[in-house]
């Protein structure tokens, strides 16, 4: 599985990755901004986007509406703060998966990791 | 054109060169170059253009005739022998022993290593294919057919391979080896002398055999087994498994051995070490300290002196000497693994340590009821590391149990003496010291018995109280044993 990890914060994405590392995540892609993901994210072409929201130069959901308008599928998860049903329903609105507030357990991402993939899997084959 | 049978060509036996002579007084107007040409080609010799400048100068020189005239006109081309195929060894890894590092170039000469170490993979050198060399003429123009290069000389074995680029590729670690004209990558090191300073220091990942010794000063370190022919002195030995040595060790105080597994030898004096094994000894252990993590047999020979820790079973011939010598052994302990169960324990404990204190960070940052984005990403961090914490123990707490069990199975307290334990003998057993003041004669087996009474059996009597032979004090609390841990960490504290 390859990932594309998206956070501002190194130590945040530094933990992802510990937590990708147990789930067999075969490559992973890190970016520190929407706008640097998006630059990237094509050349990479993960099977999976686990995405911050609150981030400089370019926020999380502003990426979402970005990658979604051209018509990409990969799942995303929203791996944030953001914790307001407002701002969930907006970020499915946009276009998430899944959603993950912090603070977040490692089983806990793990379980919504692996129940987002299994979703798209399913979705792929129907 | 008819020949002059005045002029010759002589042609050597070889066809290396052809020579114009002329006598002197012969018509200077019939020695054109034409017509010395034709003499020329008629003797068999192959025209060529330099062959036509030679004739041409010949008949200038003749001149008048005056005198005789004789000039080599055509040489032959010599073949060119090809290049034998040889082997460019790369820096470091020349096996051929006199291009070890000299002597004099060393600054240490105890580190200088006369072997070369490889690892899978290396490219120890190119293999040079000889050439077929350039054919030569001789001067009727036949081909004289150059000698090629002979192959390669050397012979690679199994362990080494040679690709089309010729590159010599080992395909196992251990030492390269040039035997006669058979390159092999050997995981044995044999060294044929003594360890000295035509060897240097051995370090080697595989097996060591010593046909000799090991001379003083010298260090010998094997991830398997090492075999000494020889006379051990004041070195160093580490051993990933057993030692076997067909003569001594004398330690003069500062040799050391620690080997993984066992020790065969025929003596050790004033020697320090640990093995995890037997020791199995044909004569005398002499002022040695030692920890032995099995089995002590000396059977024929005598513990004289020094201070020995046995967790096995103990059996010998004779403890100390009529003179009194003091002989400490201490036996049921398992020093090494004791030490291994202390860093293991302080780990869990550290560990725990930890956990408490992400705890107690995460108890801070709940008590506010609405905690900020970067509080919440705090808890993420402490739920993070706290998990890997509680890997990390449930690691140690599963070696901590194997190191328990293991300590369980190794210790006892079994001592056979066929002969004598002299006064001046201490024997450390547990939380007691058990002191000789006269000499045990034997016989004599030493045990607990089902009360934890320490007994004493001489041949085939009843087993009677030690205290009956020997002064028994008690001189410290006896070490607890160790207190179980649950498998995982279930029993441990873990951060919420």
């Amino acid at each position: 599985m390859r990932v594309f990890v998206v956070d501002d914060s190194k130590t945040m994405r530094n933990i992802v990755k510990g937590v990708l590392g147990t789930i067999g995540a075969t490559a992973i892609e890190e970016a520190g901004d929407g706008q640097d993901a998006l630059s990237r994210v094509d050349a990479f072409n993960p099977d999976l986007i686990l995405m911050d929201w609150n981030m400089p130069v370019m926020d999380g959901i502003t990426f979402v509406k970005s990658y979604r308008g051209a018509k990409k599928t990969t799942p995303i998860i929203m791996v944030t703060t953001e914790a307001e049903k407002s701002r969930v329903i907006e970020a499915i609105q946009a276009g998430v998966n899944n959603y993950a507030v912090k603070p977040f357990t490692p089983e806990g991402l793990s379980k919504i990791i692996e129940t987002t993939m299994a979703k798209a899997a399913a979705k792929k084959a129907a | 054109m008819t020949a002059n049978p005045e002029i010759s060509v002589k042609i050597a036996a070889d066809g290396s060169q052809a020579t114009l002579v002329a006598p002197p007084g012969l018509d200077a107007s019939l020695l054109t170059q034409e017509t010395l040409l034709f003499q020329v080609k008629a003797a068999g010799v192959l025209i060529v253009q330099e062959v036509e400048r030679s004739v041409s100068a010949f008949a200038a020189a003749y001149g008048s005739g005056a005198a005789a005239r004789s000039d080599i006109v055509a040489r032959w081309d010599p073949p060119v022998a090809g290049e034998d195929g040889r082997v460019e060894w790369h820096k470091g890894f020349d096996p051929r022993p006199e291009h070890a590092t000299p002597s004099e170039v060393r600054t240490d000469h105890y580190q200088g290593q006369h072997y070369v170490r490889v690892k899978t993979g290396d490219v120890v050198g190119i293999a040079h294919r000889p050439t077929g060399g350039t054919d030569g003429r001789d001067v009727r123009g036949g081909v004289i057919t150059a000698r090629a290069g002979k192959p390669v000389a050397i012979k690679c074995r199994p362990m080494l391979t040679i690709d089309s680029g010729g590159r010599i590729i080992t395909q196992a670690d251990g030492v390269l080896v040039l035997s006669g004209n058979e390159l092999s990558v050997t995981q044995s090191l044999d060294v044929p002398g003594h360890v000295d300073f035509s060897t240097g220091n051995i370090d080697f990942p595989g097996s060591v055999a010593i046909a000799g010794g090991v001379g003083s000063g010298f260090k010998v370190t094997a991830g398997g087994d090492i075999h000494v022919g020889g006379l051990i002195e004041v070195a160093e030995i580490r051993c990933g498994g057993d030692l076997i040595a067909r003569g001594g060790m004398a330690g003069n105080g500062r040799g050391t051995i620690n080997v993984v597994r066992n020790v065969q030898i025929v003596y050790l004096e004033k020697v320090a070490g640990a093995l995890s094994g037997d020791l199995i000894v044909e004569r005398e252990i002499a002022d040695c300290k030692l920890i032995v993590g099995r089995d002590l047999k000396c059977p024929n020979g005598t513990i004289l002196g020094g201070e020995i820790t046995v967790t096995g079973s103990l059996v010998v011939k004779a403890i100390g000497s009529e003179s009194y010598t003091p002989t400490a052994i201490t036996l049921g302990d398992v020093p090494l693994l004791q030490s291994a169960r202390g860093k293991v324990a302080k780990m869990v404990e550290q560990i725990n340590a930890t956990l408490v204190q992400f705890a107690e960070q995460a108890r801070l940052i709940k008590l506010n009821p609405r905690p900020s984005a970067p509080d919440k990403e705090k808890l993420t961090e402490i739920s993070f590391e706290a998990s890997q914490q509680n890997q990390e123990l449930a690691k140690w707490a599963a070696k901590l149990s194997e190191i328990e069990t293991a300590v369980t199975i190794q210790r006892k307290l079994d001592v056979h003496v066929s002969k004598t334990i002299h006064p001046g003998v201490t024997f450390h057993i547990g939380a007691f010291a058990v002191e000789f003041k006269d000499a045990a004669k034997g016989p004599i087996w030493i045990c607990w018995d089902e009360q934890k009474q320490l007994m004493y059996r001489t041949g085939s009597d009843a087993a009677r109280p030690l205290a009956d032979i020997a002064k028994i004090k008690r001189v410290a609390q006896a070490a607890p044993a160790p207190a179980r841990l649950s498998h995982g960490h279930g029993g441990l504290r873990k951060a919420s």
